[in-house]
């Protein structure tokens, strides 16, 4: 039998170092999308130089889920909040190191500003944030709809990298002088697409959490449930880098 | 209705438990509330269909007294499969498992009501010996209770006494074998059960059990005075005798029962709340109070 009292106060710390990091991933996101829109290399070299708080948070995370395991031994639903946070921790600081790829190419678009403000990126980036954010607000508040609705959210982002991905390739095709900051657009398109992944995994890993049910792969699993079907989406994203083109 | 007197049938084999512990009575027979989590008429997750079930227990009540202390339990126990009774203190596990050998009858002043089958014969009908069910039916207890005789004779006495005609030695050995102490007692089996270790002892106790030849064991706590290796060899020996046996094991320890056991049935307040296999029930319980109770939030 679980000391009740005690692997609360495990819980709670996990949980603690967990909104943590998803608070610095959420920074270093904006961090690396203004200094690309705004062509910032100072701030792109901090975003870059900010990943190994992140790298270090991961670890300790890890430490403290080893920890209650062996220590606690939970069952059902602590158990499942530790296979969580497993994951969505392994999740933020993979969005973390995509931050920082994103920021390494703000020194390669800043020959070329305006050629970013011709693709979906900034709506993209804007997608892909309010995914973040709200699978970060799921886990902080248990809530599975939220959850839901992220998931769903990640095919738009899909459809836009497809589209992006054409735009950028047409370019290349029609001769455009600025080929290899066309390339870079392209690794940018793709750590978008990334992250909005891992939001979406983040997501997953939630409602497995409150409802002990596995999202993923669905075609390969055989107990297929109707009640999975995700929410129509009528939440605009936050058109924070949108706004700023 | 039964109502069960003092009976001076002793079976002979294994002996007489100990009166009710004052924690396995439900102190009111009653639950104060209906809870949302009221399990269904039937709560046994579905098995294989072409696999008959060993035990059918059909809305079981028991009473010690005016105590209700088990309050409709309908469940069934699968061949070959290991099956522990969890819950709190007083919820009527260890009651339960009693009924299922009608060792709870030698119980003055108990009553019970509903149906128990083994393999589709009624055991508390008129015409069942009981001697025959506890036969049948073996039990191993918390603590290893070793006659103060040498260890041939602790496995060889249940045979003996119900008139065994076989092979004796063949038979002790198959026992201490199948209990997984052959090992480590064959070149001292006529010194005393009593210098053995406790999980030796305990191990002694199930190989005594085995040696009836039963079809079900039901053991109560049988691990928990015993140290953690002791504890695994135990388990271990658990885990070989599902081959052979059919097992109902008590324990207050969530994680043997999540060791262990293929199916799981949480019990509280006299009521079935939830059976499962234990991987479902340890991971995604049905029942909130199932839930409650496994994460250790109440109990």
């Amino acid at each position: 039998m679980p000391n009740r009292s005690s692997l609360d106060q495990e819980l709670a710390s996990l949980r603690g170092l967990i909104a943590d990091m998803a608070n610095r991933v959420d920074e270093q996101f904006a961090g690396a999308m203004n200094a690309l829109l705004q062509g910032d290399v100072n701030l792109a070299e901090q975003v870059v130089a900010a990943d190994d708080a992140i790298d270090a948070l991961e670890l300790r995370i890890d430490q403290q889920c080893e920890r209650i395991l062996a220590l606690h031994a939970p069952v059902a639903v602590d158990l499942r909040m530790l296979i969580m946070a497993v994951k969505i921790n392994t999740d933020f600081e993979r969005i973390g190191d995509h931050c920082r790829n994103l920021s390494r190419n703000a020194r390669h678009l800043a020959d070329a500003p305006g050629l970013l403000n011709q693709t979906r990126l900034p709506k993209m980036a804007d997608m892909s944030r309010t995914m973040l954010r709200e699978a970060e607000m799921a886990f902080l508040e248990n809530d599975r709809l939220k959850a839901r609705k992220v998931i769903a959210r990640d095919l738009q982002v899909n459809r836009l990298h497809e589209e992006t991905f054409e735009t950028l390739v047409g370019m290349c095709e029609d001769g455009h002088e600025q080929a290899e900051v066309i390339a870079h657009l392209l690794t940018v398109s793709k750590s978008l697409e990334r992250i909005s992944d891992h939001a979406k995994n983040v997501a997953q890993s939630v409602v497995f959490m409150v409802e002990g049910r596995d999202l993923r792969h669905r075609g390969v699993q055989d107990d297929e449930d109707p009640s999975t079907n995700f929410p129509s989406l009528d939440e605009p994203s936050t058109g924070e880098f949108t706004q700023k083109t | 209705m039964s109502t069960n007197e003092p009976t001076d049938d002793a079976p002979p084999s294994p002996p007489a438990p100990s009166p009710a512990s004052a924690d396995e009575a439900t102190p009111d027979a009653r639950p104060q509330s209906t809870r949302d989590d009221t399990p269904p008429a039937d709560a046994s997750p579905s098995a294989e269909p072409s696999v008959e079930p060993k035990l059918n227990i059909d809305d079981l009540h028991f009473w010690y007294s005016d105590n209700h202390a088990l309050q409709g339990i309908t469940m069934d126990v699968q061949p070959n499969k290991v099956t522990a009774l969890i819950g709190p203190s007083g919820c009527g596990k260890s009651t339960l498992l009693r009924c299922l050998n009608r060792m709870n009858e030698l119980i003055q002043g108990t009553t019970l009501e509903g149906t128990i089958l083994v393999d589709g014969q009624d055991i508390y009908a008129e015409d069942t010996d009981p001697v025959m069910v506890r036969r049948r039916v073996g039990m191993v207890f918390q603590k290893p209770n070793p006659f103060p005789k040498t260890i041939y004779k602790n496995v060889a006495w249940g045979a003996e006494i119900n008139g065994y005609t076989g092979d004796v030695d063949a038979l002790v050995e198959r026992s201490l074998r199948q209990a997984a102490l052959w090992d480590e007692v064959k070149d001292q089996l006529h010194t005393s059960a009593l210098n053995l270790s406790g999980g030796q002892q305990q191990r002694l106790c199930i190989a005594r059990t085995l040696a009836v030849q039963p079809d079900v064991v039901l053991m109560d706590e049988p691990a928990s005075a015993l140290d953690p290796i002791a504890t695994s060899k135990v388990e271990e020996t658990i885990t070989e005798l599902k081959k052979d046996y059919t097992i109902v094991i008590v324990t207050h320890n969530m994680q043997q029962a999540s060791r262990i056991s293929d199916e799981t049935a949480f019990l509280y307040m006299g009521r079935l709340v939830e059976m499962n296999p234990t991987d479902e029930l340890f991971t995604r319980p049905e029942k909130d109070r199932t839930e409650a109770y496994v994460t250790g939030r109440f109990g």
